[in-house]
């Protein structure tokens, strides 16, 4: 029986990341029935308080203190996350690979003389009951399989994207414990200003991603690409080639040196496949690519391969994506 | 001012190749500075051109063949370079890492006076663990800003852009302080040849355990590496190659609709 506790982060508003929803999957996955617990910051009346229990966390503690986490948070939280480690003893520690969890968790690690497993993608008992944490190296090239050596508890990130959130249960205890925030944030860290807040891409915890290469030809791929996604619920990426074209912002960037995602689906348009842009998302849960170039590198890490132009396969999609999910 | 910029040699895309113990063979491999580090590097670099009096000190933690890094760095403008290197060290976990980095620093101000800032790269393209700033500040009691984009001088402090996907956010951090870098969107630079001549006579320092008074600790845990492989490298996917754009898509949506993604 392995006890667990997840760090549950929130936005603004109180409401999990979906990321760590996720993570209660992989934690039913591996705590052999043991206690499920998530410590929250935030007020008894938030959102993610109902969400968790739902999900099925069954012991909660809430720290009251500020509901969205920002950078002169990151210690204070590392501390008090890190102090429930000494109180009780917990098997595992989850986080989610948001920005935020890939800070907290080696902070947390460091505090307590802990090693840590970063971006982990999959975990699994064995028959002895030892947690094999699946992972991978040098943007994707390397698959790693590791365990713990020693007793204290396994601190580990997970990328987003990979897990499906348990199914919601109405007749669940959850045991709530509120603490009071004896937290002070690090007054060395000031937020002077927050530029363009006007669209919001996460790509990391997005389910669905449609991206675009060189062979959307520029805007009225994009304007394609963007119905696609939004058909899905999904958000916008694109390769290098298309981002240096100036067609797609920076911040679209799927790749080594964009974002590193593993969506659910991965609908690939008009992209080569070049190695930086596999690394970015050869994780992904399920790959389409389509594209005119039978021989496209693409092919090699997807699912299913559309040859076929863009901007003939694009729209019939789009109206069919939309009729099924209406 | 006074800049440390730790940097790691990581191996090049091409060639790699794992030891029995499932690591990374580095002595056998051609290497490039990690591109996050040369970020940090650039940053460092920024600040020198608009103020000459900043000293920029390279550190990387590796074999003999990591001077090569420590090298680019001088011809890049650092001043000095040091290389921590032993055999204690192989296989340094991120924890062993941030534990030696610190003593080092210490060990490297008791010369060159206190560093003001230690700028490393966000996470590294081997590892890509994105563990070492967030530990090496807690080993140093420094405050820490992670995946910055630029950082410009103010009187006491340093105002840093740093990348999130909400927006970019702009902070003023009090010096000292560790920041970690990742890629923005201009280039970094390329070394001047004169300085490339130059790198080639400067002597690089090399430190070892001992010299910065570092035993390995125990920890808790210890991460132990059962497999590690190459990922298989192609799949056999579904061809999909109707006349027709519209046929080609109604396939596929039957195809997402049996995989439960519609």
């Amino acid at each position: 029986m392995k006890n667990i506790l997840i760090y549950g982060q929130t936005d603004e508003n109180g409401v999990l990341k979906r990321g760590c929803l996720e993570l209660i999957s992989l934690a039913q996955k591996i705590s052999e029935d043991g206690k499920i617990s998530m410590v929250l910051f935030g007020d008894e009346s938030m959102t993610a308080r109902k969400q968790a229990a739902e999900h099925g966390i069954t012991h909660l503690i809430i720290i009251k203190d500020e509901k969205e986490i920002h950078m002169s948070l990151i210690k204070p939280y590392g501390k008090a996350i890190k102090k429930i480690l000494d109180e009780e003893y917990f098997d595992v520690l989850l986080i989610s690979a948001t920005p935020v969890g890939r800070d907290i968790a080696p902070y947390v690690a460091n505090l307590g003389g802990y090693a840590m497993m970063s971006h982990c993608l999959d975990a699994h008992l064995t028959k002895a009951g030892t947690i094999v944490w699946s992972g991978a190296g040098f943007g994707g090239t390397l698959r790693t399989k590791a365990t713990f050596d020693g007793e204290g508890t396994q601190i580990v990130t997970v990328r987003p994207g990979l897990f499906s959130v348990p199914e919601p249960v109405t007749d669940t205890t959850c045991e709530v414990e509120v603490r009071e925030s004896v937290l002070q944030p690090d007054d060395l860290l000031s937020l002077i200003r927050i530029l363009k807040k006007s669209e919001i891409i996460d790509l990391e915890s997005a389910e669905v991603v449609v991206a675009g290469g060189k062979g959307t030809g520029g805007e009225r791929g994009f304007a394609l690409i963007r119905d696609l996604a939004d058909a899905f619920g999904g958000v916008v990426g694109a390769s290098r080639q298309a981002v240096d074209r100036g067609w797609i912002g920076h911040e679209h960037l799927v790749g080594q040196s964009g974002k590193i995602i593993s969506p659910k689906l991965y609908i690939a348009c008009g992209i080569a496949g070049y190695v930086q842009h596999l690394t970015g998302m050869r994780d992904s849960g399920f790959i389409v690519s389509i594209n005119t170039d039978p021989r496209a590198l693409i092919y090699d890490v997807s699912d299913v391969c559309v040859v076929g132009d863009m901007f003939e396969v694009l729209p019939p999609l789009i109206t069919e994506v939309k009729k099924i999910r209406g | 001012m006074n800049i440390l910029v730790c940097v790691k040699y990581v191996p090049g895309e091409v060639d790699l190749e794992l030891n029995n113990a499932h690591h990374l063979n580095r002595e056998a491999m051609a290497g490039v500075i990690n591109p996050f580090d040369l970020y940090a590097m650039e940053a460092a670099a920024r600040l020198k051109d608009e103020d000459d009096s900043v000293r920029i000190t390279a550190l990387t933690m590796g074999p003999q063949g990591a001077k090569k890094a420590l090298k680019e760095c001088l011809a890049l403008g650092a001043e000095d370079a040091y290389l921590l290197t032993d055999d204690v060290l192989i296989g340094a976990d991120a924890y062993d890492t941030a534990k030696a980095l610190a003593k080092a620093v210490k060990t490297i101000e008791r010369t060159k006076g206190a560093f003001d800032a230690i700028f490393i790269g966000s996470k590294t393209i081997d590892g890509n663990t994105s563990q070492l700033a967030m530990r090496l500040c807690e080993e140093l009691g420094l405050p820490a800003l992670t995946y910055a984009l630029t950082a410009t001088r103010r009187e006491q402090s340093l105002e840093v852009l740093v990348e999130n996907d909400e927006g970019n956010r702009v902070y003023d951090i009090k010096l000292p302080a560790v920041l970690s870098f990742t890629k923005a969107e201009f280039n970094t630079r390329y070394p001047e040849i004169v300085r490339i001549i130059e790198s080639e006579h400067t002597d690089i320092p090399t430190l070892s355990a001992k010299d910065i008074g570092y035993v390995k600790e125990s920890k808790k845990t210890a991460i132990h590496m059962e497999e590690a492989g190459f990922a298989p490298t192609e799949k056999q996917g579904l061809m999909i190659e109707e006349k027709l754009g519209e046929d080609s898509a109604k396939k596929l949506v039957g195809v997402l609709f049996e995989e439960h993604l519609l």
